[in-house]
């Protein structure tokens, strides 16, 4: 019964057999037919993957309010074709090593990121996360600890951290926001050595220390982890987003660093200060790029409490 | 990882459009990130083939179960690709097997047997005549004038080992 689940659970919308057919089909399928096979196969888990589409569709309504529900299910298959999009292309770096184009927006802030003794950075589930990574870690040649969300299922979690790891060829280490305490302790000395963490900080997975913010009008968790650890080892939180930007171009957004410091303010209020400047730089960047917030999940607290 | 410059022009795959651009004084650089090739050429071959199965499997109905099986018949055509292009790979692996194809990568040589698929396809298409032998005829010019193009692009491309 159990080795039956198993099997079937690999078909479900999480599951590792999506992944596997992707690389198979990046390998195989020419670049000219994978338009076309793409949106087929959007349309295909437009229906299939009914939690991620409702999830999209409550957090469009607080994005775009006084939309029609007609127009945010369009926009909620525009999402999700980006979102087919950004994995293909993740996929076709690693199995083909395809070539992109990006460019820098913020080019002196990455710079200074790039040089940085120590940084966090703070990323949301927008555009091509993983990619984005992995191209830090090459292009500038230092090493990136990378802290997500769990994947439900553990062969997709294998997957994709065999994915990571093969773009990124060794310079990105994955760590998962479930793993306790003692990732916080990890973090804080890599900080501390001077290296760069990534974390992303728009979803709180169970579990995970939370901290109440502001964005469109509305009440937002955020993970407390990254203002907790920017405070304690008083390095700066420098938000970096992936954002694509056509057909195999992406823009490499880097926006101004927020700093926590320790004043003589308490540490709430500190730490509340540095997720407002968040909050503010993460809903500028959603407000513009709706339709690459991959945010497959309650995210704000009204959605979380129904 | 390989970048390119954002602003810069994305070249061509295909030799036709490599052609008309070293005509025109433009880079001929050979690459797969050219959105409106990929979406030229992606948009007729599956409309070759998508033109193909309604003439084969609904040319006979009525007009309305026609027009009701338009919609299932372009996910019938999805699902087509998905067990083609799974049967090409095996294809391919006995082809290697007996020293065909060994150099080509994987996808260039499932593009190879699709667009010779997709040539029969048309031809099918020119034989049975009305507007379908246009999309048809469009088709098989395009590879005719692809081939050509390839042929004057031979002696620039002989080194390397991909041109197609």
């Amino acid at each position: 019964m159990d080795t039956a689940r198993e099997f079937l659970r690999r078909f479900a919308v999480k599951g590792v057999i999506w992944r596997h057919s992707l690389d198979w089909a990046l390998r195989n399928v020419p670049f000219y037919l994978q338009p076309i096979l793409l949106t087929l196969s959007t349309i295909f888990f437009f229906f299939f993957a009914a939690p991620a589409r409702r999830s999209i569709l409550r957090n469009l309504s607080v994005v775009l309010p006084g939309s029609s529900p007609l127009m945010n299910h369009w926009r909620a298959f525009r999402t999700l074709m980006n979102f087919a999009w950004t994995i293909s292309e993740a996929a076709a770096y690693k199995v083909n090593r395809s070539e992109f184009a990006y460019e820098i927006v913020g080019e002196d802030l990455l710079a200074q990121l790039s040089t940085a003794k120590g940084a966090l950075v703070l990323t949301a589930h927008m555009g091509n996360y993983d990619l984005g990574a992995a191209l830090f870690a090459q292009k500038f040649n230092r090493e990136i600890s990378m802290v997500r969300a769990p994947e439900p299922d553990q062969q997709s979690a294998d997957h994709l951290r065999e994915t990571v790891q093969q773009v990124g060829e060794g310079a990105v280490k994955i760590a998962y926001s479930t793993d306790g305490a003692l990732l916080s302790f990890d973090l804080l000395s890599a900080l501390r050595r001077g290296e760069i963490v990534s974390i992303q900080g728009d979803r709180v997975m169970g579990g995970m220390a939370a901290v109440e913010g502001r964005m469109f009008g509305e009440r937002v968790q955020v993970p407390s982890g990254p203002f907790t650890l920017a405070q304690v080892a008083q390095v700066p939180l420098f938000p970096l987003f992936i954002v694509r930007a056509g057909f195999r171009r992406y823009q490499i957004v880097v926006r101004t660093p927020i700093l926590v410091p320790r004043t003589a303010r308490s540490r709430d209020e500190d730490i509340s200060l540095g997720v407002a400047a968040w909050c503010d730089v993460l809903e500028k960047t959603i407000s513009r790029h709706w339709d690459q917030w991959f945010a497959f999940g309650p995210i704000f607290v009204p959605h979380a409490e129904r | 990882m390989q970048s390119a410059d954002f602003s810069g022009t994305s070249g061509f795959y295909f030799s036709l459009p490599r052609l008309l651009a070293k005509w025109s004084g433009r880079p001929t650089e050979r690459t797969e990130r050219n959105w409106l090739e990929a979406n030229v050429v992606g948009t007729l071959v599956n409309f070759v083939v998508y033109l193909f199965a309604f003439r084969t499997l609904l040319s006979g109905l009525p007009k309305w179960p026609q027009v009701l099986l338009l919609v299932p018949l372009a996910f019938a055509g999805w699902l087509f690709w998905l067990i083609v292009l799974y049967l090409f790979s095996g294809i391919i692996k006995l082809l290697r097997a007996c020293g065909i194809f060994r150099t080509m990568a994987d996808s260039d040589a499932q593009s190879f047997i699709i667009c010779t698929m997709t040539t029969l396809f048309a031809w099918q298409l020119v034989l049975a005549g009305s507007w379908p032998a246009l999309v048809g005829g469009l088709w098989m010019t395009a590879v005719a004038l692809n081939l050509l193009a390839a042929l004057l692009l031979a002696p620039r491309d002989g080194a390397h080992p991909s041109a197609k």
